[in-house]
């Protein structure tokens, strides 16, 4: 019972990570209908920016977090504004095979800097932790969990009440409208690009803190979002979250009961099974069933 | 004859009733004009009957036989075609490549395909396409995008055809030509439903006309008396201005 | 001469020194060629799928790896010989891209595309933790040698000959399609499901049609493929990089053209040949940048770009950008 519990509470702040990452996706994913391949790798260029920043400079990874969003926000929007917007309006499968063109390019690029090593950021504290009962939850973990709630709820709040995240709403909504609107769009696009490589870093660098991170990890990063963004409904925040806590507790017991990789073909079989009985999520809206499918 | 026949059909979107317990008989060999304010789920209804949505409840029948629920291209094997409001030509394909294509997946069995080419010139004629089988829909205009359209669904050489909105942004003239076309192929003895906003056209052509708003069923009748109807009026210019009429009739 | 005569011309004349090149080139060329076809013969099978009826599988792997293990597990386990097995993972591909069609090909764009990395992903989990069926991770080994060899094992020149038979085969199929009524019926899918539909199409059997046969060339390369690799292992045969490389040597060459995907696996094989001996680390990388680039400037393919350049008397390289962007 004990280790029961104990898998359930490590799958959850697991799982919050695995939300934050997935999240950005979601939302680049709903608005824009453009699945980023290369989303765990910006994760993972994060972290290599945190580590830099730890290594060179001696920062905290927290304060790391704050630079790889910022560094990812800048790289995010030059790619959406100079190379994927030029594939915008060919047919779908054309920007899957673009980002994975690019995963490719920025996997490699990391590892011909950086090697394929396992590294970490070292801090006093994120190994650390207390116990509640027999279950133990390490400091850094725990940061990790409030942080990841923190900012999507935040990213909610921007999404809500700020007038950026309105245009990006509205243009997820009906681009041609937007326009109308005088919404820039183009910009638009490269803002909620940006957002979302910003958030995939400050993952990367909360991964780097609780655990080890290499670059050829970047596509199971990838594969987790895409499998939390269908859970949770595209473009839905607080399904995205959901998802992610959902996703590392079955990750978790599964890992518990039974071979390491044959959890994986689980996740996938779920992920095939939600988009056939319900394509639109487990919490995303039926009406939008009647939509046409663009 | 009742060539086609719905009973209580309805459909649901999740709190939203596009449509709602609609029964209507269409005679073989006339013309049933659909009319209605937007939102009425007039295009709901083809599309409920054609099989690109599935009714929440209610049947229809065809000929006879319930063809409740069944799938486009069984639809189309009875022998009921239709035009989409939005007009969706085939993008990468020629015209005659278009009208073509309906000609082979037709319900009369299988002909080679040089055969369905060929014969694809002499409907897009009939349309007046005649001078652009060669053109692809990028190049043609919405006129044209309409009479393709059309071609497509004659094509099938159906025994039902709906219309939806085949009129919306053609000139006096190319309105003068469709409502021609239409007429000819009424005489040639295919039923017609056709949904339009352009009231002209609609007075013009049927010979009975079916009123829905708000997904129900709102009148049927002659041209002449659904014009004259208040409830028509009402749901079409709202109430104020049909408690004017009433009073301006005294 | 018009320009399909020189293309027919081009075609024939290949096709002969295909046919004759084993007489006089080296081993290792001639391993190359053979990898080629094989890909060409991938990309072709997706052509069919991907290219013509507009459903972008990235996971027709799994047909590669599942014909390879067919006939491998026959081989090793029942001791059949090759050709029965060979027979028996085709019909395995198509029954498999039938069951798996049911409810992949009711999803579209993207949904598809990763339903179907799914279950090569998923497939390759469940091989992999089948140790006493297929070996597990430790890979099976067919046996080829000797006395215990069920069939003789047919050396280079042999399997060389095995890849060119299919790969016409596969563009006969494609060539045979691209002129029929199927062809027709995918395209208009392709081009517009509804109004494909509306016309009389059957989708889903359409769709299911051109799975299947996806599926069974497929299941043939990767059952020729196993028989030359003797020893084969589910990561390599269920690696997820074939299935990207041959989409983008059928997006490179020209997704619904017939020879589009031989086009795009001959200039892709030669160039990642050339890499591989020149910048070995970077090889990736640079085959990353190439998908880039190719997918930015030439969505349509090299066949068609080279049409509109003869047909237009210019290099139109800007005009897909003008076309696809924002």
């Amino acid at each position: 019972m004990a280790q029961f519990l104990q898998a359930t509470v490590y799958g959850l702040l697991q799982g919050s990570l695995y939300a934050l990452v997935a999240v950005g996706f979601s939302l680049v994913w709903g608005v824009m209908n453009i699945v980023n391949l290369a989303h765990g790798a910006f994760v993972i260029m994060g972290a290599y920016v945190a580590l830099e920043a730890n290594l060179t400079f001696g920062l905290d990874p927290l304060i790391g977090m704050l630079i790889a969003a910022m560094a990812l926000f800048v790289f995010g929007y030059l790619v959406q504004r100079l190379l994927i917007n030029l594939v915008v309006n060919a047919p779908i499968w054309m920007t899957l095979l673009l980002t994975f063109g690019l995963e490719l390019f920025c996997v490699n690029v990391l590892i011909a800097v950086a090697t394929g090593d396992y590294r970490s950021i070292a801090t006093s504290y994120a190994a650390r932790g207390f116990s509640m009962g027999s279950v133990r939850v390490p400091y850094g973990r725990l940061i990790s969990f409030v942080l990841a709630i923190t900012l999507t709820a935040a990213l909610a709040a921007f999404m809500n009440r700020t007038r950026t995240g309105q245009a990006i709403r509205a243009t997820g909504m009906d681009r041609v409208t937007a326009r109308l609107m005088g919404i820039n769009v183009r910009n638009i696009y490269a803002v909620t690009f940006g957002i979302a490589a910003a958030l995939a870093a400050a993952c990367g660098a909360l991964i780097g803190m609780v655990g080890t991170f290499s670059p050829p990890g970047a596509g199971a990063l990838t594969l987790r979002s895409f499998v939390i963004a269908v859970l949770g409904g595209l473009g839905n925040m607080w399904g995205a979250l959901a998802g992610g806590l959902l996703l590392g507790a079955v990750e978790a017991w599964g890992g518990q009961y039974l071979s390491g990789t044959l959890v994986n073909a689980i996740s996938f079989g779920v992920l095939i099974l939600v988009l056939i009985v319900r394509p639109t999520g487990l919490l995303g809206r039926p009406f939008y069933e009647a939509r046409v499918e663009v | 004859m009742t060539l086609l026949a719905t009973h209580g059909l309805t459909r649901r979107f999740g709190g939203l009733v596009a449509l709602s317990n609609v029964s209507v008989a269409v005679e073989e060999g006339e013309i049933l004009g659909v009319i209605g304010p937007n939102g009425a789920g007039k295009t709901t209804f083809i599309n409920l009957i054609t099989g690109h949505l599935e009714p929440t409840a209610g049947t229809v029948s065809f000929d006879g036989r319930d063809i409740t629920g069944r799938k486009p291209w069984d639809i189309a094997h009875v022998g009921i075609a239709r035009t989409f409001q939005i007009v969706k030509p085939f993008r990468g394909m020629t015209a005659r490549e278009n009208v073509a294509v309906s000609f082979m997946f037709a319900r009369d069995g299988r002909r080679p395909v040089a055969d369905c080419i060929s014969q694809a010139e002499q409907i897009l004629e009939r349309v007046g396409l005649r001078a652009k089988t060669q053109a692809v829909p990028n190049e043609l205009s919405v006129a044209d995008l309409k009479r393709l359209e059309l071609a497509k669904a004659l094509a099938m050489r159906p025994r039902l055809l709906f219309l939806d909105e085949v009129m919306g942004g053609l000139r006096s003239q190319e309105m003068d030509e469709s409502i021609a076309l239409i007429k000819s192929l009424s005489k040639e003895g295919v039923t017609i439903v056709a949904i339009e906003h352009v009231m002209k056209a609609i007075m013009a052509i049927s010979t009975s006309v079916l009123v829905m708003h708000e997904g129900k069923v709102l009148m049927r009748g002659s041209p002449d008396e659904v014009s004259r109807d208040e409830r028509v009026i009402k749901a079409y210019f709202g109430e104020k201005f049909a408690k004017r009429m009433r009073r301006a009739r005294g | 001469m018009t320009g399909r005569r020189i293309a027919l011309v081009a075609a024939g004349a290949s096709l002969v020194y295909a046919a004759l090149a084993p007489t006089f080139t080296t081993g290792s060329l001639l391993r190359t060629l053979g990898s080629i076809f094989m890909f060409a013969t991938l990309a072709q099978a997706w052509n069919v799928i991907g290219g013509f009826a507009g459903y972008a599988s990235f996971g027709n792997v799994v047909f590669f790896g599942l014909g390879g293990y067919v006939v491998a597990v026959l081989m090793a386990k029942a001791r059949w010989g090759f050709w029965p097995s060979l027979l028996v993972a085709i019909v395995f591909g198509v029954v498999f891209a039938v069951l798996i069609g049911l409810p992949v090909l009711r999803l579209r764009g993207h949904y598809f595309a990763i339903a179907t990395l799914g279950v090569a992903e998923g497939t390759r989990e469940v091989v992999l933790n089948m140790p006493r069926l297929t070996g597990g991770g430790s890979g099976i080994t067919i046996p080829a040698l000797g006395t215990r060899a069920t069939t003789p094992y047919p050396g280079n020149r042999a399997f060389y000959y095995y890849f060119l038979v299919l790969l016409v085969a596969a563009t006969a199929v494609v060539w045979l399609i691209s002129r029929s009524r199927f062809g027709y019926a995918l395209r208009a899918i392709h081009q517009d499901e509804d109004a494909a539909g509306a016309v009389g199409i059957d989708t889903t059997r359409a769709k299911t049609a051109a799975f299947a046969i996806s599926g069974g060339l497929t299941a043939a390369a990767g059952a020729i493929f196993a028989f030359q690799q003797v020893t084969i292992y589910p990561e390599r045969l269920f690696s997820v990089e074939i299935t990207v490389l041959f989409v983008v040597m059928a997006v490179i060459g020209g997704t619904g053209t017939v020879a589009g995907p031989v086009v795009g696996a001959v200039a892709l094989q030669f160039l990642s040949e050339y890499l591989r001996s020149h910048y070995l680390e970077f090889h990736t990388l640079i085959f990353g940048a190439i998908i880039i680039v190719a997918v930015v400037f030439l969505p349509q393919g090299s066949v068609s770009f080279v049409r509109e350049a003869i047909a237009e008397r210019r290099l139109p390289l800007l005009d897909n950008v003008r076309r696809n962007r924002l």
